[in-house]
């Protein structure tokens, strides 16, 4: 949880200082304080803003400030007027101060700032205190103050805090008080009490006058005055009482306090026959003008009121940067710094703000900015986040992409050993069965010749008589598709020529018995098919031919052994 | 524009922060577009690896084979046992390297002429020391009629192969000689070769490019030579040198032929046998051992009556039966009826060879010889 800050720049008439408050513990702790005076006798407003702000630059430099500040304007620059409006709902109320403050600041309200403050009400009538301030001058602090590196939230008029300070100090509501704000060029009358706040500023009667009654009497330039005048009644510089000056310091300082103790009187006289008839129990001082020797004496006597000094700074703790001294030189100026930074812990704190409004919306934007870049940034990161996932997804996918390469590769290189393999294992197996057959047909032909003996052996009275190998080619079969034509088919056709001889056909007889003859080639057909070599005998394919041999003596017609010549079809894997 | 400049920090942030946002867009829009096409890739990469760890089929309608390394060495071992199994069919047909017939490395023309010519001469002599018969007016020239009978003619190339050739009728000519029974006739009609070092070289583009083939105008007609119809030979795998033996002779002969030449231990194989009935002429060439042999008067069964050319490795004598009217006579009396007859055979013979692997660089656009 962030901890309540605030840091306070009070441009004062005669100095500026910087404070830094912070809250702990519902008190409040001021951290910082830091403050220049500013040269005397600066009379012109531009003249004394920018002391003020080179002074505020000084600080600000020389201390590392920095962030945004609340600015308490003094009450010279201010214009201060109080209205009695109706108590009604606030959002009317709000309507009738924008209506009255038309006729009570003497400027168009287009050239000022202002604001109002609730600061009594009867029940019937509230009275408001209006605050203006020039236009040209609220932009001018603010953009001044921006220029030294703090940020302006907001511009305080000063009037109204010494009662806020007295406030947080412990006021206590049932009492009526009168605080008086005596600084170098203005006088600030605070009337708290149980019906509220009054507050009238003096804005001629100050330290100032004082200096300046002296500087004119003694004519010594206004600087040296001040300073004589700081020197002597602080007791820093010592004049004898026969120095001329000190006739005239005392003089001037009668006088000053003659005409502020009838002037508090005149105000208090007109607070008395007010409506409420307020009647102050005591006089609380404050400002460095209060330090005027014989004042409180004064007041208490003509007022007949008890005069205190009011040092609010008892009610505030003291932080690391700050010791007791520091704090107890600055007690009468730092009032309404307190009274600011008093909005930190009170539940229902006074005030005005009187920033230009453009700049108070640059400045609440400002604000906002480090938000709305961090916003847009978080926004502008977004497909970064989307980026992130599909190229870490795409880094995966490639990963494990690149692994099944890898062990596809390696099944790739196992396939196409294999493909090579059976490739080479194809062209081999096609050149053994080229080979094997050479191998295996090279003895057919002395096999076939011996198992041709061994069959036709057997026979009685048969033997082969010619032999002679005819090979045809038969047609091939058509091509599939895609596929290549076979290779025509060779068919080994042996043709055997057999001769039988009839021995039981007397050999005188000159007669042929066609039985026999069928009888001896069935016998040779059966024994002739019967050959591992031979697939087929065709029956069409046998020719027997009568034929008549002469015997040994030339004379003989034997007719008893005819030739039958028959077709033996090779095995086609016993080719001859 | 004054407000613009008066928060110009701040809207310079927001303008970069913008720019950086839209950035920030496209690179996501760039990734989501990456990681899409990376996840089909994915997807795509993992089917394609599933279909491959499912298998792979290697011959359409066969059962997928697993990609693992034991099928690799599987494959690996099984081309090892077809190269070791086709190493041992070479070893068989390649047969003894010591009885392997080669022609002579360094022979030129001139020598191969004079060897071929004193080759001729050997076989004629032998011929005669052993009363076997050439054709009288025409004798063979024993595959070389070419150079024998043409003064100055000699091979132009194929030398080696040639003399080789040479080699090869020597031993067959031997063998032939050897085979013949004591006494048995034989006639040499003709030793036939193959004319290789006259064959042309195959141009491209038609069918065996780059091989020599018989020239298709060439060699047909001549003497001792011929093209063989069938072959052992089986391009690149087996080289065979094709040989024809027409001769006259008795069944015996051919048996113990074809038994020598396929028990010799060379890579040699018969090719074709093709038997006929000698021509009177070629009988009366002959006349002086075709006698016709009658059976004794010893008793002879019918059951025991043997062909005559249908043993072809069996006994071989003449048939003859028993007497007319076996009744009436109780003595056996023999009679022949089939005289013993002389064959023409024809056999065709095939040297076999492995030829030399050549590396699979070299081997294409070489011719083939």
């Amino acid at each position: 949880m962030s901890q309540k800050k605030a840091t306070i720049v009070n441009l004062a008439a005669s100095n500026v200082s910087v404070s830094q408050f912070s809250v702990e513990a519902g008190s409040l702790v001021l951290e910082q304080f830091f403050v220049e005076e500013i040269a005397p006798g600066l009379t012109g407003d531009d003249e004394w803003l920018n002391a003020a702000i080179a002074a505020l630059a000084s600080l600000v430099n020389t201390h590392e400030l920095k962030g945004r500040v609340a600015v308490i304007a003094p009450a010279f620059l201010l214009l201060q007027k109080p209205l009695k409006v109706p108590q009604v709902e606030r959002a009317r109320q709000a309507q009738i101060v924008a209506f009255e403050a038309q006729n009570a600041i003497p400027y168009p309200l287009n050239e000022v700032i202002w604001d109002s403050q609730l600061m009594a009400s009867d029940g019937v009538e509230a009275e408001v205190l209006l605050f203006a301030l020039r236009t040209e001058i609220a932009t001018k602090i603010a953009n001044m103050v921006t220029s030294t590196g703090l940020r302006p939230m907001s511009i305080q008029a000063a009037p109204l805090l010494d009662s806020q300070a007295f406030r947080l100090a412990g006021g206590s509501g049932a009492e009526e008080v009168l605080i008086i704000n005596v600084g170098a060029r203005s006088t600030t009358l605070s009337f708290v009490g149980p019906s509220g706040v009054n507050i009238q500023s003096a804005t001629n009667i100050g330290g100032n006058l004082l200096t300046q009654g002296v500087s004119d009497n003694t004519g010594q330039p206004f600087a040296v005055s001040e300073a004589i005048k700081v020197g002597y009644f602080s007791g820093i510089v010592q004049l004898t009482e026969s120095d001329p000056q000190v006739a005239i310091l005392q003089a001037n300082s009668q006088t000053f306090i003659r005409r502020l103790a009838q002037d508090i009187n005149r105000r208090l006289i007109n607070v008395r026959r007010g409506a409420n008839g307020r009647q102050p129990a005591r006089i609380l001082i404050t400002g460095r003008g209060s330090q005027v020797p014989g004042l409180s004496e004064q007041l208490c006597e003509t007022l007949r009121l008890p005069v205190e000094v009011f040092d609010p700074s008892s009610v505030i703790t003291l932080g690391a940067g700050t010791n007791a001294e520091q704090l107890a030189r600055a007690k009468y100026q730092i009032t309404e710094v307190i009274g600011e930074a008093a909005r930190l812990t009170l539940p229902q704190p006074i005030g005005v703000n009187l920033i230009p409004r453009d700049i108070a919306s640059q400045q609440a934007f400002d604000a906002r900015k480090p938000r709305l870049v961090v916003a847009a940034l978080l926004a502008a990161i977004a497909p970064f986040c989307v980026w992130l996932a599909f190229a870490s997804a795409e880094g995966w996918n490639q990963a494990q992409a690149g692994i099944i390469q890898a062990r596809q590769t390696e099944l790739s290189v196992r396939r196409n050993a294999i493909e090579e393999s059976r490739t080479k294992a194809a062209e081999l197996a096609a050149k053994t069965k080229e080979i094997e057959q050479v191998v295996l047909n090279r003895s057919n032909w002395p096999a076939f010749l011996g198992d041709l003996q061994s069959r036709v052996g057997t026979l009685k009275n048969t033997w082969i008589e010619e032999m002679h190998v005819k090979y045809e080619t038969l047609p091939a079969a058509p091509a599939v598709d895609g596929q290549p034509a076979p290779s025509p088919v060779v068919v080994t056709k042996v043709m055997l020529s057999v001769r039988f001889l009839f021995a039981e056909v007397p050999f005188d007889v000159k007669q042929y018995k066609s039985q026999s003859e069928k009888a001896a080639i069935g016998r040779l057909l059966e024994v002739v098919r019967k050959s591992p070599y031979v697939s087929a005998v065709p029956e069409n394919e046998i020719i027997v031919t009568e034929q008549t041999i002469k015997a040994a003596d030339n004379k003989t017609e034997i007719r008893m052994t005819p030739k039958a010549t028959l077709t033996l079809v090779i095995h086609k894997d016993k080719a001859l | 524009m004054q407000n613009f400049k008066k928060n110009l920090g701040f809207n310079l942030a927001l303008i970069a922060i913008g720019t950086l946002f839209i950035v920030g867009c496209a690179m996501a829009f760039l990734a989501y577009q990456g990681s899409t096409k990376s996840a089909l890739d994915l997807a795509r990469a993992r089917r394609d690896q599933l279909a491959l760890l499912n298998g792979h089929t290697f011959v359409p309608g066969a059962a997928s084979v697993s990609l693992n390394d034991k099928n690799v060495e599987a494959a690996a071992a099984d081309v090892k046992e077809l190269e070791a199994h086709l190493a041992s069919l070479r070893t068989a047909i390649a047969g003894n390297p010591d009885l392997v017939i080669k022609g002579k490395a360094s022979a030129n023309s001139a020598e191969l002429s004079a060897l071929l010519r004193e080759s001729v001469d050997g076989w004629r002599k032998l011929a005669a020391d052993q009363g076997i018969k050439l054709m009288p007016n025409d004798p063979t020239a024993f595959g070389f009629y070419r150079y024998i009978h043409n003064q100055g003619t000699s091979p132009k190339r194929d030398f080696q192969k040639v003399d080789q050739q040479r080699l090869v009728i020597d031993f067959i000519v031997r063998q032939l000689a050897e085979s013949r029974p004591a006494g048995s006739p034989l006639l040499i009609e003709s030793v036939d070769r193959e004319p290789i070092e006259t064959f042309v070289l195959i141009p491209e583009g038609k069918p065996g490019a780059g091989s020599y083939a018989p020239d298709a105008d060439g060699s047909k007609n001549e003497i001792d030579e011929f093209l063989p119809s069938r072959t052992f030979d089986r391009n690149g795998l087996v080289d065979s040198l094709s040989f024809r033996v027409r001769f006259v002779a008795y069944t015996p002969t051919l048996r113990t032929f074809v038994n020598k030449i396929r028990n010799s231990g060379r890579p040699v194989a018969i090719t074709t046998i093709d038997v006929g009935l000698a021509s009177k002429e070629l009988e009366k060439l002959l006349a002086t051992s075709v006698a016709p042999v009658a059976l004794s008067g010893a008793a002879a069964s019918g059951a025991s009556a043997p062909a005559v050319l249908g043993g072809f490795f069996g006994a071989e004598e003449p048939v003859a039966v028993s007497g007319a009217k076996p009744a009436t006579s109780l003595v056996d009396q023999r009679v022949l009826v089939v005289p013993r007859k002389l064959s023409s055979f024809v056999v065709q013979i095939d040297y076999l060879s492995i030829p030399e692997e050549k590396p699979a660089a070299s081997a294409e656009g070489e011719p083939k010889k």
